[in-house]
């Protein structure tokens, strides 16, 4: 076979032998308190590998990207409009124990998301209640107020939920951030094990781990249950603001996934409150709509007017109850990360359950005791602006300037309910290769959710590796890559074992060959 | 759901500028390879007379030498009709058909894309210009390649066939045009037209037709057995009649096989260009009035390309329309036999003087 090359040559040095994760928690060897890594199978498939060889492919790897068009936009490069995301070869393993409790946590948070939504947009009991002050979530830039008195299928406002962990220095995961807008990046998950298993069959041999391919069939289901009730065989479409899009890519992927046509605004037309897509035999309905575009663009009658990208009316057929959108419009002041904070608070009002995963301690700069907080200890803290994505504006208190920091108190000061502020989280590191050699790096993992009549989490995630040394920006606008995220089945790589000795008769087999 | 009409549209207009692309890539290969030794030295002129682009042409270089008129059709950005803006164009379309494409043609587009986008200098001087072409061309005929082999055969395949024979069809005319209009226009020496052995061999190859040709026919070249065969020799895929036939195949089976509508303004355009492929069939005196003949295919081309666009491209916003607009039954094309000697026994009508108009415009906008 074409990969008993890739095992090793015993005379070059190992891969791993020089690497040193400091005083981190890493993904491979745990939190070095004990003797042998966490993950001691992995590890010595890992050792097996020459490095020279794993370099040489992943660099095949990333132009075989390229050459599919699997690309993200940088927004700051215009003429870029193909780049690839960078990729790491060496996969991030999760174990099947660790697994549970990140897809617990996950569906607790969506359900208490979608809740929450209900409520506010309905009786607001948690706003009368007091557990949430009430002009953050009515005050917040984006509480949608035409949503207001209607609830969509099943209650369901937030269909697709990308929600940020990252591991701490304890080896316990935090949720960094709630993504229910339209969250992005699952094509890469998915995209990221079909070149694993193309160009590192070797890594993968004998593993069990979750498949992630089915992703597509499984959205259509879940969004296909949130049509409009009644609605008989409904037609679903994934609504792309178009081929400028930094992930037009993902657009591309999903419809064809779901097998079901990629439309851009233009397609769409709004008659008597209900949705028709222009075809060549004239106007089709339209009941499910995907949108990748923000809410400010969907309806240029109720929102944006300026907005090329939307359907005008589209927000009277939601009302009527003629479409269902998927997420809802004015999702965003769910995932906004001064209500964030609140999140313990509220799964524990509607659930009556404590958080699987826990917040990582955050300060809102709107109360007076977390914007006193936060202005004695900026040069420990990091600042977060609220209601933007994509890591734009953040300010990293222990890696900033004088400068920085003081430009950053004048714009707190000047309007503190734009902000938080949190620890600086000990980011957990993977190995990585890198220039150097491996090294490690900073990684998140970003797992999605999709919700119909219940919740399902794609069993893996979009690992995000900071490509810098020492950063700990993971966002792809921001120069980071991705790694393939594996989810063993079961506690321990039982079939390694097996793997052992098939390795052991291909390299008889080589060398009788 | 049915294909959208922006998608039908995009494939529409991707056969067009892939065809385009490959059309003017042996144009220029045949211009290098084989217009030589003559007395009056190489002509380049004839090719912006093909595609009416003199004056643009005129507004940004000095003379119309070898070097000019290859970089402003081959990798011209200010040419909307070089070979590089079509491979553009044919790229945006392709980007935004993915969700419905193999990425093989996607990757295809971009090699071919890619080719020109980043030629040497030196690949354009007139020593090496018959390779670039040759590339091109197989960069082309690799699209085709892919296309046959992996397009869903749905609607869209039928709109893709309907770009790429209109274009087809259309370059045709324009080539067998060229040396007439020049003529009648009084821009060429008088006699030139018929008599130019040179002109009606290097015609043949233009469009790959000189061995197809000779198959049929042996003997000296006559100007006005050339002419036929290339207007109506059904065996010789790139005939004019061949490719209309192939365009009412394609809007034929859009009702018989994709369960589209066929509106009936679009079956009267095409029945009434098979009339006038027939009458000239006929008709004993066509060749000395061969430019008005191309003049009347061109204009019902532009016709047909309105009709396709107003048929299907632009969709008409009440919902009740779609329901009524039942489709009349399409006759079956009327295969034309090839009778390349004929002396035209039937109708002795002229062919029918259609508009004179001689602009077509291919710029479509693909933003």
């Amino acid at each position: 076979m074409a990969q008993l090359s890739a095992f090793r040559d015993t005379s070059e040095p190992a891969l791993l032998s020089d690497y040193q994760p400091g005083e981190f928690y890493c993904e491979l060897m745990g939190d070095g308190v004990e003797d042998r890594p966490r993950l001691l199978e992995f590890w010595q498939r890992l050792e097996q590998l020459p490095l020279a060889d794993l370099s040489v492919r992943a660099a095949d790897a990333l132009h075989d990207l390229y050459e599919r068009g699997v690309t993200f936009t940088v927004y700051s490069d215009r003429d870029a409009i193909d780049r690839t995301l960078p990729f790491d070869a060496i996969p991030r393993v999760l174990n099947g124990s660790e697994w549970d409790v990140i897809e617990l946590g996950v569906k607790q948070r969506v359900t208490a998301l979608n809740l929450f939504l209900a409520d506010i947009y309905g009786e607001q009991h948690i706003l009368k209640d007091g557990v949430v002050p009430r002009d953050l979530v009515l005050g917040n830039t984006n509480y949608c107020p035409e949503m207001q008195g209607f609830t969509p299928a099943l209650g369901t406002y937030v269909q697709i939920a990308g929600i940020d962990l990252v591991r701490g220095g304890d080896g316990q995961f935090y949720v960094l951030e709630d993504n229910a807008r339209t969250p992005s990046g699952v094509s890469y998950v998915v995209e990221n094990r079909h070149l694993m298993q193309r160009a590192f069959p070797d890594l993968l041999d004998g593993f069990n781990v979750h498949d992630v391919s089915d992703y597509g069939q499984k959205l259509r289901e879940k969004l296909i249950e949130t049509a409009p009730p009644g609605c008989d065989n409904p037609q679903l479409v994934l609504l792309s603001p178009g081929i400028f899009n930094s992930a037009y890519y993902e657009h591309i992927f999903l419809a064809r996934e779901m097998g079901v046509p990629l439309v851009e605004g233009r397609d769409l037309v709004v008659v008597d409150k209900h949705v028709f897509a222009k075809t060549i035999t004239g106007l089709q309905a339209v009941d499910v709509v995907y949108r990748r575009i923000d809410d400010d663009f969907l309806d240029p009658l109720a929102f944006n007017p300026d907005s090329l990208l939307g359907v005008p009316g589209i927000m009277e057929c939601l009302r009527a109850g003629n479409v269902t959108i998927a997420n809802a419009p004015g999702t965003g002041v769910a995932d906004d990360k001064a209500v964030y904070a609140y999140m313990p608070k509220i799964i524990k009002y509607y659930l009556d359950e404590e958080p699987a995963i826990a917040n990582v301690e955050t300060h809102i700069c709107r109360d007076a005791k977390g914007l006193s907080y936060t202005l004695d200890h900026l040069d420990e803290l990091v600042i977060k602006p609220v209601g933007e994505s994509g890591g734009y504006g953040i300010v990293i208190g222990p890696k900033a300037s004088k400068e920085e920091i003081e430009l950053c108190r004048k714009a707190i000061i000047a309007r503190p309910e734009n902000f938080i502020a949190q620890p600086m989280v000990q980011l957990s590191v993977c190995p990585t290769l890198t220039d150097e050699g491996v090294s490690p790096r900073h990684v998140d993992l970003r797992p999605f959710a999709i919700t119909g009549e219940d919740t399902w989490v794609l069993p893996g995630g979009l690992t995000r590796v900071a490509l810098r040394q020492g950063s700990i920006v993971v966002n792809s606008s921001q120069g980071g890559g991705t790694k393939d995220t594996w989810v063993l089945l079961g506690e321990s790589p039982q079939a390694s074992r097996v793997t052992g000795q098939n390795n052991q008769q291909r390299q008889a087999g080589t060398s009788s060959a | 759901m049915n294909l959208l009409a922006r998608q039908a549209e995009a494939l529409f207009w991707l056969g067009r500028y892939i065809e385009r692309t490959a059309g003017l890539a042996r144009i220029l290969l045949v211009q290098t390879a084989f217009d030589r030794g003559r007395a009056e030295g190489t002509n380049w002129d004839w090719l912006l007379a093909l595609y009416d682009e003199s004056q643009d042409f005129h507004e940004r270089y000095a003379e119309a030498d070898s070097n000019s008129v290859i970089h402003y059709f081959v990798n011209d950005a200010e040419h909307p009709g070089s070979i590089l803006r079509c491979l553009a164009a044919a790229r945006l379309n392709v980007r935004s058909l993915r969700a419905m494409i193999s990425t093989d043609f996607w990757m295809q587009t971009n090699r071919a894309y890619r080719r020109v986008k980043e030629l040497p200098e030196s690949a354009l001087r007139e020593s090496r210009l018959a390779s670039t072409c040759e590339a091109i061309q197989i960069d082309c005929y690799a699209l085709y390649g892919i296309s046959t082999s992996t397009l869903y055969r749905d609607a869209g395949w039928r709109f893709f066939t309907l770009g790429k024979q209109l274009e087809r069809a259309d370059q045709m005319s324009r080539l067998l045009d060229v040396r007439f209009a020049q003529l009648q226009t009084g821009t060429a020496e008088g006699g030139a037209a018929l008599g130019d052995f040179t002109h009606w061999s290097m015609l043949l190859r233009a469009c790959g037709g000189h061995h197809a040709y000779r198959r049929l026919v042996s003997g000296p070249l006559q100007p006005e057995n050339v002419a036929r065969f290339l207007i109506f020799e059904q065996c010789f895929a790139r005939s004019i009649s061949h490719c209309l036939n192939e365009t009412e195949q394609s809007v034929l089976e859009l009702r018989t096989v994709c369960d589209v509508p066929t509106p009936t303004r679009l079956i009267k355009r095409l029945s009434a260009l098979r009339d006038m492929i027939h009458l000239a069939q006929g008709d004993p005196g066509l060749i000395p009035h061969l430019h008005t003949f191309n003049d009347a295919i061109q204009s019902h081309l532009i016709e047909l390309t309105n009709d396709l666009g107003d048929c299907y491209f632009e969709i008409d916003l009440d919902p009740s329309v779609l329901a009524v607009d039942s489709s009349p039954d399409l006759e079956e094309p009327e295969w034309i036999e090839p009778h390349l000697n004929e002396d035209g026994s039937k109708d002795n009508d002229k062919p029918s003087q259609g508009s004179t108009s001689q602009t077509q415009s291919q710029t479509q906008s693909t933003s």
